[in-house]
């Protein structure tokens, strides 16, 4: 029995799409070092968080590997129990959970803090991927979207509670690409968009809070207010800007070690301003060269899938990682407004290195499944008749 | 499962993909390389700082080292009213600071208010500055107890005048901001303003230090120490005397001042009314001007010695030569001269001082023509100022002779139509006492370098011979009987030795005409033969007991010479030791006595042990 099990979780890992695991490693190894170096400098606490991101990583990576060797038609069978298992952690983060930053969004549970809006994520995507993928349920045309938005709502609205809009605004770049790609007609997206840009002016004033407005407004005009909203974001273009060609050096970059980018930031949102520093423009082209493989590896895969819930999986984990990467890098040099979240497996933070290492095994199942299949069509191929 | 709606569909997102993502690279390039350069300089601004350090002001000390003017250390209070809080909020915060600083409670709250209101990220405003060091101690353990909060105490260094009234209109003042404002403290404040230093080091967000990352650009240097001919003890004397004097005959200004005749320096520089420079809350500028450098007054009968020096001097006369003196009332170019009540008959040259005779000395300037009056003045420095060095030295007013009208020639020299400082007549005095020669008056003795100790002593060379040594000599010969019995200033006479002088009663002019408002002065030298000062005592406007020079100056005169020749230790004359007139060569001033360090009531670091020879 053991036996078996352990064959067949062989059989399934040999038939990784490695291209993709090397590009999870070499992120996760760039973001250790990264926090290892502003740890250093930061001193105190900030001194061994590398050591726990190793650990998380070493968590992550274990799970990454189980749920790669998993079924994933299997795991989309059972995935309302993962749905249920999140949506309970997100009410129960409304009642039990600390606020950091206005967001009330960290629940301590077995003598660690972990961000349950970080574990709904895979949870959430695999549920809407299976959905999405039920014959009848097509988003091709209006009735599916009503399930579809049910799925999707439940915990985008927990998120809004507590309140995170920038995880909130995630959940919809995950999704998007699934509708698009099950279909979703043209005319509807147009209307879509039409719609977003009528009633955004009108979100902008009653429903945002101060806070958020500062942020949108410094995006707008960068050199706004320095003093205090637009503070980390001068700061870490100045690092950014300082770093050149080559960058400053391993643990050299000035902005976050005199404490200009401030110390609690600069393993966690703007990360990539210590890599662009320290590294250049060579290290930062180097990590952005890396999420495009990461995400063309998980498209690749979405497009091999043997079926549409694959496809759907893989994809929704490209919008994922794409919505993360592109806003966290953008942030940083005044490409993207400031929304406090995470750059993938780069990071320090232990719930979403996990959510993106389930996510990430996800497709690896997608990718294992094809290849298997596609080594059964070659057997029977090549198998005397 | 590769229909064409999915590929189409990915190949959709692919391209959405690599657009964002070659924007992105592209931006980075931007960023990163192009505008590489601008960044990383604004960065560099960002964590490399300069701190400034300032050295102490100079010091101001009297020749003998005893300080005049020094640094006491105290702290200044600066407030950020948005970090107070709550409780007790800025109101009760204005109202304690108020009670404790004496600063009005309405000032400060506007000031609070203001910067709650203003947008700049840490506004600050000024309490109160130079605040001793002890009270501001008690007031922050205060604020910590009743946990106000945004207090900031800043050690410093502030002005501060040991000896208080003393010599405090020629010390003069600084400002809050440390820069001298008047008397010695603006006319020196280029030497006595410290250098400040500068350091660049690199901080971090919060303004700390980086070890190991000082450099320094230039360094902090401490101003120079002046001092001064000034002698403190005699300043005490001549202060503590013509103080005794103005609560005798109440004037509306007084005067006083000593000098060396021989070096040109000044020993001591008295006024009333004075100031006291601690205490800033009311200062009149009617008391910390400086008027024996800008008052020009008319200085009556103590003008006439240097008329009647001058013709000795071009020959023109002889003490003995006699002049009818109309028996008290000369008609000359049609207007009536007196001599204030006295009917002299005929008077020798030297009674005419003695007795101060207005119709005698105006005969004697007629017989020397007006060119020959204008020139003697001249020579004697009117109309010039002295060169003390003070930009608001006033030249007097002196008019050249073709504006004389046909009495200027009376007139002038028994002083009246021209106007001189104080200080003009110490000088002109000083020629006379000093064999003829006029000596550079000065007030600075001697700069000292903080650092290396060495001093610098400017040389003050003599402004040249005005008179022959033997018209001095006479002309001291006359003025030694004005103190003698006949004389018009017996008071002025000191036991033991020979004074030199000349009284002066001058009238006032009211609304053009002289009325019944004085300066009273004595102005003389002593020992006649070889003088250790000239000083002058002069009372603007007595009121009370008399308004006669004799009576109200000479006796001051007569206690400041007493007590400052017995200080000099000056052997009287005729007893072992003396110093008969004219013969051997003259003491030099700093010889006459020992210097004792002064360590005064006021120590502290900057004290000298011993005073620099």
């Amino acid at each position: 029995m053991i036996r078996n099990l352990f064959y067949t979780v062989r059989r399934r890992l040999v038939r990784m799409d490695v291209m993709m695991l090397f590009c999870v490693l070499l992120l996760l190894l760039i973001g250790l070092q990264t926090i290892y170096s502003t740890g250093q400098e930061a001193g105190g606490s900030f001194a061994r968080h590398w050591l726990r991101q190793t650990a998380w990583a070493g968590v992550g990576m274990f799970l990454f590997l189980g749920v790669a060797s998993c079924d994933y038609r299997w795991l989309g069978r059972i995935s309302w129990l993962f749905y249920f298992i999140g949506l309970g952690l997100l009410v129960l983060v409304l009642f039990f959970g600390l606020t950091v930053n206005h967001s009330k969004s960290w629940l301590p549970l077995l003598g660690v803090t972990v961000q349950p809006a970080e574990l709904a994520k895979p949870a959430t995507l695999l549920i809407f991927a299976w959905v999405a993928s039920r014959p009848g349920l097509r988003p091709s045309s209006f009735f599916p979207l009503l399930p579809l938005g049910a799925v999707f709502g439940l915990p985008v609205f927990l998120i809004f509670l507590q309140p995170d809009w920038g995880t909130a605004l995630v959940f919809a770049g995950m999704v998007l690409p699934i509708l698009f790609l099950g279909g979703l007609p043209w005319r509807m997206i147009l209307m879509v968009i039409l719609a977003l840009a009528l009633t955004t002016p009108l979100a902008y004033k009653y429903v945002l809070k101060q806070h958020q407005r500062d942020r949108i407004q410094t995006f707008v005009n960068p050199s706004r207010d320095i003093s205090d909203t637009g503070w980390n974001a001068h700061q870490s273009i100045l690092a950014v800007g300082s770093g050149g060609l080559t960058g400053k050096g391993f643990m050299k970059g000035t902005q976050h070690v005199l404490g200009f980018l401030p110390r609690a930031v600069a393993p966690t949102d703007f990360v990539f301003s210590v890599i662009g520093e320290e590294n250049g423009f060579l290290g930062s082209a180097a990590v952005v060269a890396a999420f495009l493989a990461l995400i063309g590896c998980c498209l690749r895969t979405a497009w091999r899938a043997v079926d549409e819930f694959g496809a759907y999986l893989a994809l929704g984990v490209a919008g994922l990682i794409f919505t993360h990467a592109y806003i966290n890098i953008g942030m940083n040099i005044q490409a993207a407004p400031i929304i406090g979240i995470p750059l993938p497996l780069v990071s320090y933070g232990g719930s979403f290195l996990l959510c993106c290492l389930i996510s990430l095994g996800l497709v690896q199942a997608v990718h294992i499944q094809y290849r298997l299949a596609a080594d059964r069509t070659r057997e029977t191929l090549l198998a005397p008749t | 499962m590769h229909q064409d709606l999915y590929s189409s569909r990915l190949a959709w997102i692919g391209v959405f993909l690599l657009v964002v993502f070659t924007a992105l690279a592209m931006r980075f390039y931007v960023v990163q390389i192009t505008r590489h350069d601008e960044l990383y300089e604004k960065a560099r601004e960002k964590y490399t700082a300069t701190s400034t350090q300032l050295g102490k002001r100079g010091q101001i000390y009297d020749r003998n080292g005893s300080l005049l003017a020094g640094n006491l250390a105290c702290r200044d209070i600066f407030a950020e009213p948005k970090l107070f809080g709550k409780s007790p909020g800025p109101g009760m915060v204005a109202g304690y600071l108020a009670r404790r600083l004496g600063v009005p409670r309405e000032v400060l709250a506007a000031k609070f208010a203001a910067a709650i209101q203003s947008d700049r990220p840490h506004p600050e405003v000024v309490v109160s500055r130079g605040i001793e060091i002890k009270r501001a101690g008690e007031i922050e353990a205060d604020l910590r107890k009743m946990r106000i909060h945004g207090i900031r105490f800043a050690d410093t260094t502030r002005r501060y005048y040991p000896k208080d009234t003393l010599l405090a209109n020629l010390l003069g003042f600084t400002t809050n901001e440390g820069h001298g404002d008047a008397g010695i403290e603006k006319l020196f404040d280029g030497r006595l303003l410290p250098a400040r230093g500068e350091k660049t080091f690199e901080q971090d967000r919060k303004g700390n230090l980086i070890p190991e990352t000082e450099s320094e650009i230039s360094k902090a240097r401490n101003g120079v120490n002046l001092y001064l001919t000034i002698q403190e003890p005699l300043q005490q004397i001549v202060e503590s005397e013509l103080k005794v004097m103005v609560e005798h005959h109440q004037p509306k200004v007084a005067y006083a001042v000593m000098a060396d005749p021989r070096t040109g320096a000044i020993l001591a520089m008295a006024q009333y009314p004075t100031f006291n420079p601690n205490d800033r809350r009311n200062m009149d500028p009617e008391c910390w001007q400086n008027k024996i450098l800008t008052h020009g007054f008319e200085p009556g009968s103590i003008m006439k010695s240097t008329v009647v020096a001058g013709a000795l001097d071009m020959g023109l006369i002889t003490l003995n030569k006699t002049y009818f003196c109309e028996n008290g009332l000369w008609v000359y170019a049609n207007r009536t001269l007196r001599d204030s009540g006295h009917r002299y008959g005929t008077l020798t040259a030297s009674e005419i001082i003695q007795k101060s005779s207005n119709i005698g000395t105006a005969k004697i300037a007629v017989d020397m023509g007006k060119e020959r009056v204008a020139e003697v003045l001249t020579r004697f420095g009117f109309g010039k100022p002295t060169g003390l060095g003070f930009p608001e030295e006033a030249p007097g007013i002196f008019r050249p002779v073709r504006k004389w009208d046909g009495l200027s020639v009376t007139r002038m020299p028994i002083g009246q139509g021209i106007l001189v400082t104080p200080l003009q007549m110490v000088q002109a005095y000083c020629v006379m006492a000093n064999r003829g020669v006029m000596p550079q008056l000065h007030i600075l003795d001697r700069i000292e370098d903080p650092e290396t100790g060495r001093a610098e002593r400017p040389d003050y060379p003599s402004r040249g011979r005005v008179i022959k040594e033997e018209a001095a000599e006479l002309i001291t010969q006359a003025m030694k009987r004005v103190t003698k019995e006949g004389g018009t200033a017996p008071k002025a006479a000191v036991a033991g030795f020979e004074v030199a002088g000349k009284t002066g009663t001058a009238q006032k002019v009211e609304n053009g005409n002289y009325g019944n408002k004085y300066v009273s002065s004595f102005i003389g030298y002593v020992p006649a033969d070889n003088p250790a000062f000239v000083l002058i005592v002069s009372a603007d406007e007595p009121t009370r007991n008399g308004y006669y020079g004799g009576t109200v100056a000479a006796p001051v005169f007569s206690r400041i010479a007493e007590k400052a020749l017995k200080f000099m230790l000056i052997p009287q004359e005729g007893q072992p030791g003396a110093t008969s007139g004219g013969s051997g060569p003259p003491p030099a001033a700093g010889s006459y006595y020992e210097p004792e360090p002064d360590m005064g009531d006021f120590t502290s670091d900057d004290a000298p042990t011993s005073p620099v020879p």
